[in-house]
């Protein structure tokens, strides 16, 4: 229960810069980004990450477009803005050394 | 009605159901606090969830599922988004509490300040005009002094003169009552003017008592007195009234035209009414030092009025036995006289008791006590005494006057100093709740102004509140 409870709140913290860091790769549509995260185990359902994308999208770190997608309905894709990248980038900054940091600290722990 | 079917292409790439349609639906409805636009990316968001699932093979069951019911998402999405409707409502609810306890102390201290400042506004008012009722019982003084002259002026005035005295005392009394108090020589003889008129040195005892009603009536007249107590303003009004009566005696006395007794009996009501004025402004007011001054500066008074009334008659009584004639009752009215005069000094001395101070009425003592109790033995014929015994009397007289007068100047002293504390009390107490009042009319305005602007952005995201993204 103590380990759910860390690692949702880790979650919290890093689930939007883990968002922009796989459409630093490319973008993706939903679904494709939801089953990454889910794969990583960094999101359960697709629930989570609407709401986010939403938030994100309203703070100009990603913005959607349609891409037609065959005969069926344009596909939505999310990609990572100028101001998304600087985000980023600021957060690997940080997240760099504090992590190693911390794993430095766990490591001396053991 | 019927349920629709799932449409799905055979090649699976395009999906509308009745489960997408209706989560949509309903979704759609859950986020009508949101800017169109906002919604209309969350709806676009869910409708290319739901073709990429169905691409993917999902059920709409099954996508809907991951998605979590509509509430569940929308509350999401809202939260996301800064939309805290349940925090934006109770902070609107929920005003800042230093400013609501400022605004009910305010209001408190207010409504007891406003109700304290009404009544201590009667007070104060009361107050006022009860110290300037007080204020006019030195003109009431001087009124009862000059009635109790006159009177005493007029009984003398109405005795015979003995054959071969000169000057005849009655004859000087009503001289003294209608003409004035002749300026006397080395030698006792009236001063003339080479006219051979009289030189007067002090007016008539009408015209002194003329004026002391008068100034007496124009302070009474001026008087606010509706905060009195009607008796304390009865009082009062009396004797103005008494001075609408006055010259219609004297003018009697002067024409001989009434018997003395019906003429001091008269007087006796004049004197009274003055007398009862402390009396009544005593009763006027609950404060005890007040009342007790009052109340002894009254008794005082009569105890001076009952002498001033005696001494003629004694006069009466000692010249009427000297001369042999017949007492008439007069014995008997002196004796009543005497003991009533006696029985107002023990009241006197009563009431000087429960002022501060260890002030008593001075003792009848020398002639004037000799004759009083000459008198009540039964011998009334000791003209022999009479001069002095009259000396004593008055200047008995001129020491009781200095007792009152010095209650009268700590009464009036009382007085002004309970009428500017009442007026203190109201302006702080009027003050306090002003102040108050006006703080709960600022908090009051702002607490109203906060409300409107919670409620004014309830329905905008609370990261606007925050200054930050929730």
């Amino acid at each position: 229960m103590n380990d759910v409870r860390i690692a949702t709140n880790l979650r919290k913290g890093v689930l939007e810069y883990c968002v922009l860091a796989l459409l630093a790769r490319g973008e993706k549509y939903g679904l494709e980004l939801a089953d990454d995260l889910i794969a990583r185990e960094l999101i359960a359902s697709e629930g989570s990450l609407y709401p986010l994308l939403a938030r994100m999208r309203e703070n100009e770190l990603v913005e959607p477009r349609s891409v037609a997608s065959g005969a069926g309905r344009p596909r939505r894709y999310y990609a990572i803005t100028e101001r998304g990248t600087e985000q980023l980038t600021a957060f690997a900054q940080v997240w760099m050394p504090l992590s190693a940091q911390v794993n430095a600290l766990l490591e001396e722990s053991r | 009605m019927t349920e629709p079917q799932a449409t799905t292409t055979t090649e699976g790439t395009t999906m509308t159901t009745y489960t997408e349609r209706a989560y949509l639906r309903d979704v759609r409805k859950r986020l009508g606090g949101l800017t169109p636009d906002q919604r209309d990316a969350v709806l676009d968001d869910i409708h290319a969830y739901f073709s990429d699932a169905a691409e993917a093979g999902r059920s709409p069951e099954q996508a809907v599922e991951s998605l979590g019911n509509p509430a569940q998402f929308t509350a999401r999405i809202r939260a996301e988004l800064g939309y805290e409707p349940w925090a934006v409502a109770a902070a609107r609810q929920r005003p800042p509490a230093g400013i609501v306890v400022t605004l009910v102390l305010a209001l408190a201290i207010g409504v007891v300040g406003g109700y304290l400042a009404v009544e201590s506004a009667g007070a104060a008012v009361q107050a006022r005009q009860l110290a300037d009722a007080v204020g006019t019982l030195e003109a009431q003084d001087d009124v009862m002094t000059a009635l109790a002259r006159e009177r005493e002026l007029v009984t003398v005035a109405s005795l015979p003169c003995p054959e071969g005295v000169t000057p005849c005392a009655a004859r000087q009394a009503e001289t003294a009552l209608l003409r004035g108090v002749p300026e006397v020589d080395e030698d006792g003889r009236p001063v003339t003017r080479k006219n051979g008129d009289v030189v007067y040195a002090a007016p008539s005892a009408f015209e002194q008592t003329a004026a002391a009603t008068e100034r007496r009536d124009e302070l009474v007249t001026r008087l606010e007195t509706s905060a009195l107590r009607e008796e304390a303003r009865v009082a009062m009004e009396q004797t103005v009234f008494d001075s609408e009566e006055l010259p219609r005696i004297q003018g009697q006395v002067a024409e001989r035209r009434i018997a003395p007794q019906p003429v001091v009996k008269a007087y006796n009501i004049f004197i009274d009414d003055v007398v009862t004025v402390p009396a009544e402004l005593a009763r006027a007011t609950d404060d005890h030092e007040l009342s007790d001054l009052l109340t002894a500066h009254q008794a005082v008074n009569e105890m001076i009025a009952a002498n001033a009334s005696e001494r003629p008659l004694v006069t009466m009584l000692v010249t009427t036995s000297t001369n042999g004639a017949t007492p008439g009752g007069e014995d008997t009215r002196v004796v009543g006289e005497i003991t009533y005069s006696n029985t107002r000094m023990e009241a006197a001395n009563t009431a000087l008791e429960r002022v501060p101070g260890d002030e008593r009425v001075p003792p009848m003592e020398g002639t004037l006590g000799t004759m009083r109790d000459l008198i009540l033995q039964g011998d009334s014929a000791r003209a022999d005494l009479l001069d002095t015994y009259t000396a004593d009397s008055v200047r008995w007289d001129e020491e009781a006057s200095l007792i009152r007068d010095d209650l009268r100047e700590r009464t009036v002293a009382l007085a002004e100093s309970r009428a500017t504390s009442a007026r203190a009390t109201f302006l702080i107490t009027a003050g306090v709740a002003g102040v108050a009042l006006l703080i709960a009319l600022v908090t009051g305005v702002v607490l109203v102004a906060r409300t409107r602007r919670g409620s004014t952005r309830a329905g905008q995201p609370a990261r606007d509140l925050a200054g930050s993204p929730a």
